[in-house]
């Protein structure tokens, strides 16, 4: 099958600038015309108006979330992996279930890896250890000073963070969902941080770790 | 050479994209990150995002996610509805719009509540909405416009990395990605052959180097998909070789992204046009 070429950028026409001749400015007019009409922005505009309008707050999402890092989804800002730095030590929060390392390193488990690693950093970034008084999330001096600048934030932002008093139901959550998750029936879970070093080969060494959180099962019912 | 991709049309896309979506739920399904298995969750991630904020501020992640009923009731109605438009190659609009909407909710639930706005779920979130147009012509431009939307992706983080960031021309990097995304694997799995493959290849910078510097490029070799269509034959093979380089040595599964492939194939003409 031969594909249409009907593109986003198509080859610029050639343009016959050194020709006085009417003919030959006439064929180039026409390309141009042509040209312009191939242009898949131009194609929304006579087919399909909607589009065309969806388009373009599209483009503009992506170009304020640029310039802002303030996201708008579906329109997202891909460069966050694009980092220069070296490390020469990391932290990991790791569990044990009932003195069992909770081992879910399969890439392939990533949405449940996300559901119990991933909250877990969240929650220990707003409460760092167990007992203390109450979480804040840690975008919120951002937010707060985000709806100083731009008070019709306000509304917007409302439910952006979660009330301090969540951060205190995470933890019974967390045993909850990886009782269910690992369909074990764990008694004592326990949250560690793990402090790795990279040695002069640049290869991980695990230094210590120390407990962080625990919980026992009545928590969870 | 002489093969090539396998030519779509309307009823053939809409039945790809469903069986993918398909397909995305029995993995969710089985990693246990459906919205009743989230076991009603407490915290939320908006990140910067206003779609996440104005999410939110409707109350709706709340009342689907706080309650078993909803849950249950949400998550079948998401394999009802995908598994009909699946069968019905997408010619019923509501059956369309109700898994359009399912799969966006579902999507802006699992990121809020997993605290991680991962992109590779962003295929099945708006892929759907081009079955919704009937008419042959603005479908065509509907998926013309995800095809553009899937280049950009790639692009965009090329963009980034080469010409913002810099980070391309940052020799350490390759070892970097792997080293920070696998250290707790090598830490824990000391006797495992993929612990023996990547402290090689950290060991060994320029390799590491190297394997970056080409995935980034593969990224960059997706801009040409701006210009000409001609050879989406071959930027159709770049994601997946991407994908599988990063699932292997960077800890990321972004397989669920290549729903959007489907916008890579040759797309026929059915014989309404649409007029």
């Amino acid at each position: 099958m031969r594909v249409q070429d009907t593109i986003l950028v198509p080859q610029i026409p050639y343009f016959h600038t050194n020709s006085t001749s009417p003919r030959q400015l006439a064929k180039s007019m026409i390309s141009l015309r042509s040209y312009i009409q191939r242009l898949y922005l131009v194609r929304c505009w006579q087919e399909y108006k909607l589009l065309f309008f969806l388009a373009i707050i599209f483009i503009g999402a992506v170009l304020y979330g640029h310039k802002s890092s303030c996201e708008v989804t579906p329109a997202l800002v891909m460069g966050m992996y694009a980092g220069r730095e070296q490390r020469s030590a990391d932290d990991f929060l790791v569990i044990t279930a009932d003195n069992e390392l909770l081992d879910l390193h399969h890439t392939l488990d990533e949405p449940r890896r996300m559901m119990i690693y991933s909250t877990l950093s969240a929650f220990y970034q707003a409460v760092p250890y167990q007992g203390a008084p109450a979480g804040e999330d840690p975008k919120a001096p951002a937010i707060r000073e985000l709806v100083r600048k731009h008070p019709y934030m306000r509304l917007l932002s409302s439910h952006a963070m979660n009330a301090k008093e969540d951060y205190g139901q995470y933890l019974p959550w967390l045993l909850q969902y990886i009782r269910h998750s690992v369909k074990r029936d764990i008694q004592h879970l326990g949250i560690y941080q793990l402090h790795v070093h990279y040695d002069k080969q640049n290869l991980p060494v695990a230094d210590y770790r120390k407990i962080l959180y625990e919980l026992e099962s009545p928590h969870t019912k | 050479m002489s093969w090539s991709l396998p030519i779509l049309n309307r009823d053939r896309a809409a039945r790809w994209t469903f069986g993918f979506a398909f397909f995305i739920f029995v993995y969710r399904l089985l990693t246990h990150s459906l919205v009743h298995q989230m076991q009603q969750p407490v915290l939320y991630e908006t990140d910067f995002d206003y779609t996440y904020w104005l999410y939110h501020l409707t109350g709706v992640p709340r009342l689907l996610a706080d309650n078993k009923f909803p849950a249950w009731a949400f998550d079948i109605l998401l394999l009802f509805f995908t598994s009909y438009s699946w069968a019905t190659s997408g010619r019923y609009r509501w059956a369309v719009l109700c898994c359009a909407i399912g799969w966006t909710l579902y999507g802006l639930i699992y990121n809020s509540y997993s605290h991680h706005h991962n992109a590779s779920i962003i295929g099945v979130m708006v892929l759907p909405y081009a079955f919704l147009l009937q008419k042959e012509r603005k479908f065509r431009l509907m998926w013309e416009g995800f095809r553009y939307f899937y280049l950009y992706i790639f692009t965009d983080a090329f963009i980034h990395k080469a010409l913002i960031k810099h980070s391309l021309f940052f020799l350490p990097n390759g070892a970097e990605f792997i080293k920070t995304n696998q250290a707790l694997f090598m830490v824990q799995h000391p006797d495992s052959l993929l612990t023996e493959l990547y402290a090689w290849v950290i060991t060994h910078p320029m390799v590491a180097y190297l394997g970056f510097l080409t995935m980034i490029l593969l990224q960059g070799c997706m801009l040409i998909g701006f210009f000409t269509r001609k050879w989406d034959r071959w930027l159709f093979w770049i994601p997946i070789l991407f994908h599988t380089m990063n699932l292997l040595f960077i800890d990321v599964f972004f397989y669920e992204l290549l729903i959007l492939n489907l916008t890579l194939l040759p797309l026929s003409r059915t014989s309404d046009d649409g007029k």
